[in-house]
């Protein structure tokens, strides 16, 4: 019987691929893994729970999370990855709920700023920051996990425990909030 | 109609969406703006603190071991409103026994009770009814239940020839037939009524109907409450069901 070439696993390789490298003991695909969606986990964790610590806190612990249950986990890389990101998200609201701390304020970018800061780092996007703080945290979850993270429609619905067929309608309702907020006409 | 699926991913629509969009060019705006405008939330940046694998393995010795993340069971919340239901539905079929809808029972009771006495002889007439009302009619047997709006159709099954008189017991009065008029049958069984089955109505009667039938080799007159010389016998009891 041929045996199949082991596919050699580089940086471009696919989430899947790297995750199935991380799995065989391999953690360079993992920190691969890192460096691709960093970024993601911490814009989306930031622009949920919207305190920069607490960000960062969950950025990292949703992957040590991957790191630590990696023989429990089944499934998309990028669904465990949200699906970690979004518990904890939820998680970090409820602990908030009882704190009596601000919020960072949404402009900056996740740096705490100015109007007059943000103006000059992007106006369109200071807008759109504050706008999407105006968005209840259920349908922003769903307009950042689909648009801004790529998540198809059943991804988002698992993540969010809803059902698929929900989905199209929540980020209907999503996008006329956001509009009505930044009084934008489509 | 509302169409939700605009502004949905080109990969997330379905065939039929796909072809509404290409044929209808006003709608292929809206569903592009739409996702366009979605799309604006592609590039918003995190400027937060860069993780490096170090940080993730130190994190994870120092606050491991995790477990899974405990999906929320609200279900769990629903609990107390199914146990209520149940109970409640419980105690309704229970309250509810003794007025079960009698159509509900029809596939269980004998259509055509063989024509015989309790000891298995043959007897000369019986009686069987069916009760109907506008939804339907349903057989009903000697001592059963029918509602006050429902009407009664009688069956006669006979051996042998002769005439047939039907009463009320209670009241004496004569139902079928009327006017001291003859009903000859002969041996079977028999709609009761000249050319379609007669149908009675006994809303106004106490509790219970009482019938009789008499089953004669000659004609006879009125509804006599004694048993004719030569005449045969069948009665049939009917209650209507509590209000």
């Amino acid at each position: 019987m041929a045996i199949a070439p082991t596919q050699k696993v580089t940086e471009d390789s696919t989430d899947e691929a790297l995750w199935g490298g991380f799995l065989r003991g391999d953690d360079i695909c993992f920190l691969w893994l890192i460096e691709r969606y960093r970024e993601q986990v911490g814009s989306y964790a930031w622009r949920m729970i919207r305190d920069l610590g607490l960000t960062e806190q969950i950025a990292v612990e949703t992957y040590a999370r991957l790191y630590d249950l990696k023989p429990k986990l089944t499934g998309r890389f990028r669904l465990l990855l949200f699906g970690q990101a979004h518990a904890l998200c939820a998680l970090a609201k409820k602990r908030m709920a009882g704190r009596s701390t601000e919020a960072t304020p949404a402009f900056g970018g996740g740096r705490p700023g100015t109007p007059e800061e943000a103006a000059a780092r992007g106006e369109e996007r200071w807008r759109m920051e504050t706008s999407l703080e105006q968005v209840g945290e259920g349908h922003r979850a769903c307009l950042l996990l689909y648009y801004a993270h790529k998540l198809n429609i059943h991804e988002v619905a698992e993540v969010l425990e809803m059902r698929e067929h929900q989905i199209p309608g929540q980020l209907a309702y999503a996008r006329r909030i956001l509009r009505d907020q930044l009084k934008v006409e489509v | 109609m509302q169409q939700n699926w605009l502004g949905l991913r080109p990969e997330d629509l379905n065939d039929p969406d796909r072809t509404l969009l290409a044929r209808d060019r006003k709608l292929s705006a809206v569903h592009r703006a739409e996702l366009n405008f979605g799309m604006h939330l592609e590039n918003l940046p995190y400027l937060g603190r860069v993780i490096v694998l170090d940080d993730v393995k130190n994190y994870a010795e120092r606050m491991g071991p995790f477990s899974l993340p405990k999906r929320d069971r609200t279900w769990i919340f629903g609990l107390p409103l199914v146990v209520v239901v149940v109970v409640m539905l419980g105690v309704m079929a229970f309250s509810n026994k003794a007025g079960r809808d009698p159509l509900s029972q029809a596939s269980f009771v004998q259509t055509t009770p063989p024509v015989t006495n309790d000891v298995g002889e043959p007897v000369a007439i019986s009686m069987t009814a069916w009760a109907g009302q506008t939804t339907g009619s349903r057989p009903v047997t000697e001592g059963s239940e029918i509602q006050r709006t429902e009407r009664l159709m009688l069956e006669l099954h006979v051996q042998g020839d002769g005439h047939a008189v039907i009463g009320n017991v209670q009241t004496g009065e004569r139902l079928f037939p009327l006017d001291n008029a003859a009903f000859f049958i002969k041996e079977g069984t028999h709609p009761v009524g000249r050319q379609k089955a007669a149908v009675f109505h006994f809303s106004d009667s106490a509790e219970q109907i009482h019938l009789k039938s008499y089953f004669c080799p000659n004609p006879i007159d009125g509804f006599p409450a004694k048993t004719p010389v030569g005449c045969q016998v069948a009665e049939f009891g009917l209650r209507f069901l509590d209000e």
